[in-house]
């Protein structure tokens, strides 16, 4: 087809080539993806998935429970409720690379390990907050904000009665949505402050050793 | 049935394995229209995250009616119209300012080629610039174009033309862009 000349082989080439993707950028990418399978849609192994998650989430916090322990104590008592918000530790780095675009990084504190949220354009990133810095899980809520708009359901002023781990603010179409990350038993929970029966996600965390 | 509808069904079934060597195999096609559209690394970085996990999402509704790829493609442009929509809102458009400062008139190595294509990209009206992405990047003959984009396989020629003319003439070459200029920002 003649038209399908009309762009030189070199700007057709340029067009194509694009610098390749960072590797690490790549499987998070990836990853990220894959925990959107649906449980439902798995027939084949359906508790694939969750041992799978488990066994990430465990080794990661395996980790982070082993560098407590050798270096500092626990901030909180593995079985107390998190009454103030610790600070981040500033231990992970977060500029260049994937962190590049980074908004706020907050910490947290879950069965004695640090770990720290991280919000990023409409995701909340959870990290272990102690070195080698291990991603754990993320959970995105814009596509939820953006929806809500849409649909005109704005947020009310009501808030979680429960104590949050985390509390911040975000917008979609200029409407402030409040979110809170509230701890779990097994784990922690994102909510929109309005909605606190109707978690955006929730990302396993591994238990106190003690 | 080929290897790759076997791979979309063991997909759809909740094969991990299945769903891994899907995002694979479409990566860097996905991150390509994500990255040409939205020009901005870190927004397009966005999108393709946003594109990844839309099609995990969305694999038990493939239908097998299109090409899995062309499927592929439709979620990757929506995600990043979206992000381009959501960019508007957030601040100014688009980098047009870091843009602005790129030489679009020497293409005398990959490196300057590659900015000059994204700077030229980033002057193309958006229309045009999506449809030269879907065409010479996901490789969509016109028919598909349209149906991605929900418009008549008219205006893809239309926009495909005057893209290629922008782009032409962005990128210096005369050959092309004599005579066939068109105005930023106009319509098919």
């Amino acid at each position: 087809m003649s038209e399908d000349n009309e762009l030189t082989p070199e700007i057709e080439a340029a067009l194509r080539e694009l610098p390749a993707a960072d590797p690490f950028l790549r499987e998070q990418h990836i990853a990220t993806a894959l925990g959107e399978i649906s449980p439902a849609a798995s027939t084949g192994r359906p508790r694939f998935l969750a041992i799978a998650a488990a066994v990430v989430v465990l080794l990661g916090g395996g980790l982070a429970l082993a560098r407590n322990s050798d270096d500092t104590p626990p901030a909180i008592a593995a079985d107390t409720t998190v009454a103030t918000v610790p600070k981040a530790t500033n231990d992970c780095p977060h500029t260049g690379g994937f962190w590049g675009d980074v908004g706020s990084v907050e910490g947290f504190t879950f069965g004695g390990a640090a770990y720290e949220l991280i919000l990023r354009n409409g995701n909340v990133e959870v990290l272990l907050g102690t070195q080698p810095c291990t991603r754990v899980d993320a959970i995105v809520y814009f596509e939820e904000m953006r929806r809500r708009v849409n649909q005109n359901e704005l947020p009310s002023k009501t808030a979680c009665e429960q104590k949050a781990l985390l509390q911040f603010s975000d917008t979609a179409d200029g409407v402030e949505f409040r979110l809170a990350l509230l701890e779990t038993t097994d784990g922690v929970s994102l909510f929109f402050e309005d909605r606190c029966n109707e978690p955006l996600g929730s990302i396993a965390l591994p238990p106190s050793s003690d | 049935m080929t290897s790759d509808a076997l791979l979309v069904k063991r997909a759809q079934r909740g094969d991990r394995n299945a769903v891994d060597a899907l995002l694979r195999e479409n990566y860097d096609v996905v991150r390509a229209v994500c990255h040409r559209i939205i020009i901005n690394t870190l927004d397009a970085e966005d999108a393709t995250q946003i594109a990844l996990m839309s099609i995990v999402r969305a694999l038990p509704t493939f239908d097998g009616r299109s090409k899995f790829s062309t499927w592929v493609y439709r979620i990757a442009t929506n995600a990043a119209l979206d992000e381009l929509r959501r960019i508007r809102r957030r601040d100014v458009p688009n980098d047009e300012a870091t843009f602005e400062k790129v030489s679009v008139n020497d293409a005398t190595n990959a490196v300057d080629a590659q900015m000059d294509v994204s700077a030229a990209l980033a002057k193309i009206p958006e229309e045009f610039r999506v449809v030269l992405v879907l065409r010479h990047i996901a490789d969509l003959d016109y028919e598909e174009i349209a149906n991605i984009l929900d418009v008549p396989v008219g205006t893809v020629r239309s926009r495909l033309s005057r893209g290629r003319a922008q782009l032409a003439s962005l990128l210096g070459n005369q050959s092309e862009s004599q005579g066939r200029q068109t105005n930023a920002g106009g319509h098919p």
